[in-house]
């Protein structure tokens, strides 16, 4: 025991870690109708370690190469001792953690919390949820098999239709013409080493922002009395609550992957005709489904690429909705969001659903 | 009266005149011009159904003025050109209306068969090439050029000539005719029995087209039917003193099924096993002995065997003792006991040596047959679990090729070199039934594995909620100090 103190003291002299470690204790979290929403932050960094770990045990067979991706995929899921699991679990906790993501940014966009002095910490998460989904669609092309092969085609030949450098940016994203090995390359390296690296330094900036501002108090605070607002100690409560909904969260991770294994499919066949019902991961499907509305020609643009562009400066303007929200100084700046968020996800579901059901 | 009497007399004296008009150019070319054409053509079906030169070569056939009746005018071409012939012939022998006078049973059809043949494509043989220009016979007639008599010496003029045939298809034998003279066709053929199948019985008489042309009469898919039609004939087969159930029969073959259900076209049909022109196969004296051919290893295997020199002394055939000759039937292990064609129609004796090794045989099959039918329903369940058994069903194939190759040492029938060669079979068989349960063992094991880890979540979820719990209600005391004083008191 004393040999223990004496590291931690041994460590402190060098690196003052009391410091923040008192700084961890003294933290406190406001307890309100809405903290169940808070949690969801936790539940995406949950998920994310899983990624960084089973992703981690998935690169110690996966090969990348349009002769190698698939045979390792088949490989690890067949031979490997736990490979199916492992697998599973990596592409449902990918998914689980975009939806995670996704609802934590509409908790933070309902309770108002990324307003001042929040903003960057909202365009930090932004910028989480963006290379999440990247993420996801970089790692849904490695298991080279058919649907991955021609769902990744159309994703990528969206980006042809940019004026003037379209061709230029394809051949660049895919590394050649058409979708082939050097795209399989491209991605698996974006995948694996690319995005790692920048989520992990952005996730750490997320982080610090939110541990050194601490929780936002929810906005109907404003009316309570300071005596009878009521929070809870960082740690141990929060973060055992914390723990409590990772667990549970990975409960439902083991029984979806036991009981809905992913399937691979067959392999990726460049010469074969794209097989029926195609479709994008479920987090695209409301703009691939807004697409197939938008008409061939709108003004001089090509319908896809004015569709990219709408998608592309509305992102741009939720991206920066702490600086042009109102606040508290606009009468109606609240119901505005309110209204707004409800609209969007509105329209994203009912363009998903119709998505799977045509 | 008078006057009637002398314009009938005057109708009958024009209608005298115009029947009794002579063919003017018939009349010529027979007698003054003297030709060989005018003479044949007294004997020609033509002649006989009253059509004139004219109506092949136009002009005026009743004015006798020689240069008159050649006129333009007249329609005359004289003698046509040689792409004019089959057009010139069409244009009766393709209206049925026209045949339809002469009440001619003559297929109008014919030509639009020959068009697509070879023979009309590369411009070989036009009409008269085979059933010759003036002195044209009946199909009937023994004078015909393409009567059955003559018909093999007319085809073997070109098919029999190499130097002719090599402008054409050099790869094509030209001594289909020699061989034809060896089968039995040919013999009865030669003898004068004229019923014997010639050359356009099998080939057809317009419709001729290579062997490896699917409208071929002779195509491997077509071959049987066309044998059929003499063979299967009853009335026709009647003098021959041969059975006429031999189409049915290969139909019903584990040969004719291959052949016309999976369309496996390497599949043998009659000309395989009796041969073509020749109607007996290379190197084969006996059509008994021509399943060698194919049944390479089997044959070799039986030569081995015991039965071999017996077979051989009492003049048995081989192979169709057991299989039968036309109506083969798929190998079916249930043939060792067969008691009409199995090796108990002869080794009937209970402690017969053969009996005995028959039985033994017969159960070793029988065994691994159904430890392959568990195998697959242990891996199908398996499989339907969601469970990889792949790599298994490779290794079951195994079973198939043993099975193969302890069936084909069936018949050298020896049982210790049999008992070798299905053992690895057995091995096999058990090692994917031992796979198959293991891999329903470890679907379930997944359920039950899964299942220990979400009750060991679940405990921990549950004993934190208590402690959480646990935790908030020291800090509400801690918080509110008249809770705390109760709590003590």
């Amino acid at each position: 025991m004393l040999k223990g103190k004496s590291i931690i003291k041994w460590v402190d002299q060098r690196y003052e870690v009391t410091k923040a470690v008192d700084f961890m204790l003294k933290k406190k979290v406001p307890v309100s109708k809405h903290s169940f929403w808070l949690y969801f932050g936790g539940v995406s960094l949950f998920f994310f370690i899983i990624q960084v770990l089973t992703g981690m045990l998935l690169l110690l067979y996966y090969r990348v190469g349009e002769d190698s991706s698939f045979e390792s995929m088949q490989l690890i899921v067949t031979k490997v001792k736990f490979g199916w699991l492992i697998r599973s679990i990596h592409s449902w906790s990918a998914n689980l953690m975009v939806f995670a993501v996704i609802v934590h940014m509409f908790s933070v966009y309902f309770t108002k919390t990324f307003r001042k002095p929040r903003e960057l910490s909202w365009v930090t998460g932004m910028i989480l949820l963006l290379l999440s989904v990247t993420f996801g669609f970089s790692g849904y092309l490695l298991p080279w098999n058919e649907l991955a092969y021609f769902a990744t085609k159309v994703g990528t030949d969206m980006v042809g239709s940019i004026p003037v450098i379209g061709h230029d940016m394809l051949v660049i994203l895919r590394g050649s013409d058409t979708v082939d090995g050097a795209t399989l390359s491209r991605f698996f390296g974006l995948h694996v080493a690319i995005l790692p690296g920048i989520f992990t330094v952005v996730l750490a900036i997320h982080l610090i922002f939110v541990q050194v501002q601490g929780m936002s108090d929810p906005v109907e605070w404003r009316t309570i009395p300071v005596k009878e607002r009521r929070y809870m100690p960082f740690f141990p409560n929060f973060a055992l609550k914390d723990l409590l909904l990772w667990l549970i969260v990975l409960n439902i991770l083991a029984l979806l992957a036991v009981f809905f294994p992913m399937e691979l499919g067959v392999k990726a066949d460049a010469f074969a005709s794209a097989p029926a019902g195609i479709k994008p991961e479920w987090y695209f499907m409301f703009m691939f489904q807004t697409l197939k509305y938008v008409p061939p020609h709108v003004f001089f643009l090509e319908g896809e690429f004015f569709g990219l562009l709408m998608f592309g400066i509305m992102g741009v303007i939720w991206f920066l909705v702490p600086f042009w929200d109102s606040g508290e100084k606009s009468k109606y700046g609240n119901t505005l969001l309110n209204v707004l968020g409800v609209l969007l996800i509105i329209y994203v579901i009912v363009l998903t659903v119709i998505g799977y059901l045509e | 009266m008078k006057k009637t009497i002398t314009i009938l007399t005057v109708l009958f004296l024009c209608l005298a005149l115009l029947t009794s008009a002579t063919d003017e150019c018939l009349d010529c070319h027979s007698s003054i011009v003297g030709g060989i054409s005018g003479d044949k053509y007294h004997t020609s079906v033509h002649y006989k159904h009253n059509i004139s030169c004219a109506d092949c070569h136009g002009g005026d056939k009743f004015n006798d003025d020689d240069e008159e009746a050649k006129l333009k005018s007249t329609g005359f071409i004289g003698v046509p050109k040689e792409s004019e012939i089959n057009k010139m012939c069409i244009s009766c022998h393709g209206d049925s209306g026209k045949m339809g006078r002469f009440k001619s049973k003559i297929d109008t059809k014919q030509f639009l068969d020959f068009k697509k043949t070879s023979h009309a494509q590369k411009k070989v043989l036009n009409c008269v090439s085979c059933h010759g220009i003036h002195d044209i016979q009946p199909k009937g007639s023994r004078f015909s050029s393409v009567s059955p008599k003559k018909e093999v010496e007319m085809c073997s003029k070109c098919h029999s000539d190499a130097n002719y045939m090599k402008l054409f298809n050099s790869k094509l034998p030209t001594d289909q005719h020699e061989k034809y003279l060896t089968s039995e066709h040919g013999k009865l053929f030669a003898k004068g029995d004229y019923n014997a199948a010639t050359c356009s019985d099998c080939h057809s008489p317009h419709a001729i087209f290579k062997s490896d042309d699917i409208r071929s009469s002779t195509n491997v898919k077509k071959i049987a039917y066309t044998c059929g039609n003499c063979h299967s004939d009853k009335d026709y087969m009647k003098n021959y003193d041969i059975k006429t159930d031999q189409l049915d029969n290969y139909l019903k073959s584990v040969h004719g099924k291959t052949l016309y259900e999976k369309n496996d076209i390497s599949s043998p049909s009659c000309d395989d096993c009796h041969g073509n022109h020749g109607a007996t196969p290379d190197g084969y004296d006996e059509v008994s002995h021509v399943c060698a051919s194919c049944h390479v290893m089997n044959a070799d295997l039986f030569k081995e065997s015991p039965h071999a020199e017996h077979f051989e002394e009492e003049n048995i055939p081989q192979c169709i003792v057991c299989h039968d000759n036309h109506l083969i039937e798929s190998p079916n292990h249930d043939l060792i006991i067969d008691k009409e064609h199995g090796c108990v129609s002869c080794h009937e004796d209970e402690d017969d040596k053969g009996y005995i090794a028959a039985m033994a045989m017969y159960e070793q099959f029988k065994s691994l047959r159904d430890k392959s039918v568990l195998a697959n329903f242990l891996l199908d369940s398996a499989e339907v679990l969601g469970m990889d058994i792949s790599d298994i069903r490779f290794d079951l194939l195994e079973i198939h090729e043993n099975i193969i190759m302890a069936s084909a040492n069936t018949h050298k029938a020896s049982l210790e070199e049999f008992l070798k060669l299905i053992a690895p079979g057995h091995e096999t068989a058990e090692y994917a039934i031992n796979a198959g349960n293991e891999a329903i063992y470890d679907f379930y094991m997944r359920r039950w594995g899964l299942g220990a880890a979400s009750l060991l979540i679940t405990l921990l979820i549950v004993t934190l909620h208590f402690k959480i719990r646990n935790i908030e209600k020291m800090d509400a005391l801690k918080i509110d100090p008249k809770i705390s004083s109760l709590e003590s008191s």
